[in-house]
């Protein structure tokens, strides 16, 4: 109960963190990607690469944080840039994550010995990226057909799912690289001690 | 023995570190990146560093100072001068 307590704390801040880094850039919007500042879908969703770190390094316990930051990041930061049925949408986006793991992890297991409670070992980057990717396709189709479905619309824009993929994937991309300057600096000014030099 | 929540902690630490070795943008290693920050730190200090002074405040061998030297020698890092006071001993200086 106490795990769970701290990953929830933990998982939550991260997220609310990268919202809150994220909103301002979108506002400023220095690249000018979306002069008609129409709903499309940000082309670097920091908020993506906390769901994708956080499930894969704390595994299930991580969703209830997750899903809290989904429902109240976007309220707290500018409840009007996101469409009605985001927090239906928020399982979508937490969902595809979840796939996307289960996916990889498949992908890796002999036949017959799969086990959704098996690990993978994420200290191997590589499975994160390759999560990143997969999540980010299945997140950019899954959140507008939930979307779309909630809001009675007909038709998907490709454009927005585009978006909504190539935003996640380079928003969690931009995480990762952060995480990893932030690491070298620590490492170089020996806050962190490298762990072969110990 | 530490929790599940420093494991997981940790993970992401190990991730990391992963990545920085397998990238290896900066190609010193420890030892090396620590010769140079002595130097660095001994030239901003006393405005002049000689190898004698490296070696004792490195705490790290003559032949491995020695070899690191050369190395950021022929990377153009740094300078090494004969000492005009004191033949047998050589100064270092930043290249700029």
């Amino acid at each position: 109960m106490l795990h769970l307590l701290k990953v929830t704390i933990t998982v939550y801040v991260f997220s609310m963190f990268c919202y809150a880094v994220w909103y301002p850039l979108q506002v400023i919007d220095l690249a000018n990607l979306n002069p008609n500042r129409e709903w499309l879908g940000s082309l670097c969703y920091l908020p993506h690469g906390a769901r994708v770190l956080m499930f894969c390094f704390f595994r299930y316990q991580s969703l209830p944080g997750l899903y809290l930051a989904e429902i109240s990041g976007p309220s707290l930061i500018n409840n009007e840039d996101y469409m009605t049925g985001w927090s239906i949408a928020a399982f979508a986006s937490l969902f595809s994550v979840v796939a996307s793991v289960e996916l990889v992890k498949w992908t890796r297991s002999t036949p017959g010995f799969f086990s959704f409670f098996k690990k993978v070992n994420f200290e191997n980057y590589k499975f994160l990226f390759l999560v990143v990717i997969v999540s980010s396709l299945l997140n950019g189709i899954l959140v507008n057909v939930v979307l779309s479905v909630i809001n009675w619309t007909d038709s998907i824009s490709v454009i927005t799912v585009f978006r909504f993929a190539v935003g996640d994937l380079l928003g969690a991309t931009a995480v990762i690289a952060a995480l990893w300057v932030i690491f070298k600096t620590l490492v170089d000014t020996r806050l962190i001690i490298d762990p072969e030099n110990n | 023995m530490s929790s599940d929540y420093t494991k997981s902690l940790i993970s992401i630490l190990e991730m990391l570190w992963n990545i920085e070795k397998d990238l290896n943008l900066v190609s010193y290693n420890e030892t090396e990146k620590k010769v140079y920050y002595i130097i660095v730190w001994l030239l901003s200090n006393n405005d002049a560093c000689n190898i004698s002074d490296v070696i004792n405040s490195s705490g790290y061998s003559r032949s491995t100072v020695y070899k690191t030297i050369k190395k950021f020698e022929s990377a153009d890092l740094v300078i090494v001068k004969q000492s005009k006071g004191d033949k047998r001993e050589f100064n270092l200086v930043l290249a700029s």
